[in-house]
């Protein structure tokens, strides 16, 4: 019997299309090009959030993708509109993020002559996409957006583009009437592409290691193996330090866990990988923020490498080991090495690194004078356990890496790979329409915060009670830092004047206030924790401050910069306020 | 010292193979000495292509033409 047909409008089969791949929020902004599906999108269960700039959109896509651990949607028009998309889509390559950024396009026929609003989108986000698609008819959309999705997830996850003209919108298919119920969501495969002599290698390793050290990066968090990479740490009792995207990977205070390594993390972090005899690099691609001078990095130390990019195979880092394989499935394949004696040993590193963790922490929060180390300190005291934390690029972002510590993983959203300023606000965005329930944090500067700020509307239309945290030093803080440190104090275009933040926010119907004191804003925290729409701190802080520790440029990690004695600083930091 | 590269690359045939296969060369400022594309199947093609580039930075584009997801094998000669 044949089966009952029915006829679909363009638009209205690609939203349809959305539906079934379980697009809830949908990040996006109108235009020409995309209007047919605009039209659907009114007759949608899509939620469409309509941002206020492209960027905003493909970033809330990303900061929902990382808290709801699957493809994240954004939408625009075609020529300005998608090439705004192109820094959220960039950031979202560089830290693998499974998004799908959809964009319409002038109608096929007119693509190459210069139309109004044309641009050759898939040709500029080439390199930085998994893969673009033009879809020319529409009956190629729904094949489109499944090989969109399963790339997005598969393998190393990433950003993906798909453009669609506008004839391709509001042509009509005909479909079977059930066609809805053989549209399945794709499921990735977890890759293992490794054998037994490898795990064996592996092993062997580990086993005879006397300074073994977990590299635990991003992977694990993408890969969806929080618990099993828990479990083995546990069993085999390894010291575990993190990138800073693998922060939540364990429990800040797991006596395993030795915080973050790289230009800002914990001196004893990365004096940990001076002195490793073996790093075992999990889902992580050894970034030249975290390695310093590439050939005095980890210099004693065996590489054992997880990682589901066969690319990332002594890329940077040469590997005696590479496990070229999901992390999930790679944990599960590598047996119990404990020994008795391999076990003593380990106690022995991780006793070593204990009294190195003791003696070189992240310095105390003096709350005398009103930091941004202060503000996090507090702000980390009063924030929800599960709190989700977005924060945007610089100091602050470096801080809050230091201060706010999380507890599971995808709490803490920031962006590493690409340092995209502006990222916090719209990313807290995404985390909150992914978790509604769960308290969100941005914390930004008074540079990052202006890059995105047109968001504040989308927050109160959308009413997100996002917590908005702005550490307000008057400066670009990390290029004057670098320019204090490395530019002899020669500063260029750092200094900003900045809007009442606390006016501009009531201008958007924001509640907020200004705190200048730790007093005040102990205050301010306590209005914003009990808050029931978006708020806003406006802090202002130290003005001149510098984030330690440190790697400067082209030194290795044995060379991190430690703090100056209390003294001297406390006495720098007072001067400071006084001058301001 | 500069060294010829001459690379046979088993590819899927889509329309942005080309471009990525000399992406990482592109990206780099370098210059393709010759480059042939022929499609095989309905979706598989074949790609030679040379350029002239140090062996250390010839290896880092090798690295980045193994993440683009459409390349198979990249094989040199």
């Amino acid at each position: 019997m044949e089966n009952d047909k029915i006829k679909l409008r363009g638009a209205d089969y690609i939203v349809k299309l959305l539906e079934c791949l379980g697009a809830d929020n949908l990040f996006a902004y109108p235009g020409g090009a995309i209007l047919p599906i605009y039209d659907a999108l009114a007759f949608s269960k899509v939620k469409n959030i309509l941002v206020r700039h492209e960027q905003g959109g493909a970033l809330a896509a990303n900061g929902y993708a990382r808290v709801k651990g699957k493809p994240g949607f954004c939408l625009s028009t075609s020529g300005p509109g998608a090439t705004n998309m192109v820094t959220g889509i960039a950031d979202a390559f560089a830290d693998s993020i499974p998004m799908i950024a959809i964009t319409g396009q002038v109608a096929g026929p007119l693509i190459g002559s210069d139309a109004f609003q044309e641009t050759d989108i898939t040709g500029i986000c080439m390199p930085i996409t998994k893969r673009t698609y033009i879809a020319r008819h529409l009956s190629e959309v729904p094949g489109i957006l499944q090989d969109a999705y399963l790339t997005a997830i598969s393998g190393r996850p990433g950003p993906v583009l798909v453009d669609i003209p506008r004839d391709v919108q509001v042509a009509t298919i005909e479909l079977d009437a059930d066609w809805e119920q053989h549209y399945t969501i794709p499921q990735r495969e977890r890759l293992f592409n490794t054998d037994d002599e490898q795990i064996a290698q592996a092993v062997k390793l580990i086993s005879e290691a006397k300074k073994p050290l977990i590299l635990a990066g991003h992977g694990i968090i993408l890969s969806d193996a929080c618990q099993e990479f828990r479990d083995f740490i546990k069993r085999e009792h390894l010291p575990t330090i993190s990138t800073i995207l693998g922060i939540g990977v364990l429990k800040h205070n797991d006596p395993l866990y030795f915080s973050w390594l790289g230009m800002h993390g914990t001196k004893y972090a990365n004096d940990a990988v001076q002195q490793a005899d073996l790093l075992i690099a999990v889902g992580m691609r050894f970034d030249d923020r975290i390695t310093g001078k590439l050939d005095k990095f980890a210099p004693n130390a065996k590489v054992v490498h997880i990682d589901i990019d066969k690319s990332e195979n002594s890329k940077n880092v040469r590997a005696n080991v590479f496990l070229h394989a999901d992390v999930k499935r790679a944990l599960q394949a590598i047996p119990d090495t404990r020994t008795r004696e391999n076990l003593r040993v380990r106690r022995q590193w991780v006793e070593h690194l204990d009294q190195q963790r003791a003696k070189y922490p992240f310095k105390e929060a003096n709350h005398d004078v009103f930091n941004m180390i202060t503000a996090l300190d507090v702000l980390n005291e009063v924030m929800d356990e599960d709190a989700i934390v977005s924060t945007d690029v610089g100091q602050h972002q470096m801080w809050a890496a230091q201060y706010v510590t999380r507890m599971n993983p995808n709490r803490f959203l920031t962006s590493a790979g690409l340092g995209t300023m502006g990222f916090g606000l719209p990313a807290a965005m995404g985390a909150q329409a992914a978790a509604p329930g769960n308290q969100v944090w941005c914390i930004s500067g008074d540079g990052s915060i202006q890059m995105n700020i047109q968001e504040l509307m989308t927050c109160v239309q959308e009413n997100y009670p996002i917590r908005v945290l702005i550490l307000d030093n008057n400066y670009l803080g990390m290029v004057r830092q670098w320019q204090e440190q490395f530019w002899a104090g020669n500063y260029s275009g750092v200094n900003l004047m900045n809007p009442d933040f606390v006016m501009l926010a009531k201008a958007y119907g924001i509640d907020a206030v200004c705190a200048s004191t730790v007093e005040e804003y102990k205050e301010a925290l306590h209005l914003a924790s009990n808050a029931k729409g978006p708020f806003l701190i406006h802090a202002k802080v130290v003005k001149e401050d510098n984030v330690l520790p440190m790697i400067a440029p082209g030194t290795t990690l044995s060379d991190t910069i430690y703090y100056p004695e209390g003294e001297e600083l406390h006495a720098k930091q007072k001067t400071q306020l006084i001058t301001r | 010292m500069k060294e010829l590269h001459t690379w046979h690359i088993a590819c899927h045939h889509t329309p942005e193979m080309i471009d990525r296969i000399l992406m990482p060369i592109r990206k780099r400022g370098m210059r393709v000495t010759s480059l042939s594309y022929q499609r095989e199947t309905e979706t598989t093609a074949v790609c030679t292509v040379a350029f002239e580039e140090e062996p250390l930075i010839a290896e880092q584009v090798f690295k980045n033409m193994m993440r683009t997801l459409d390349i198979t094998t990249v094989t040199k000669a």
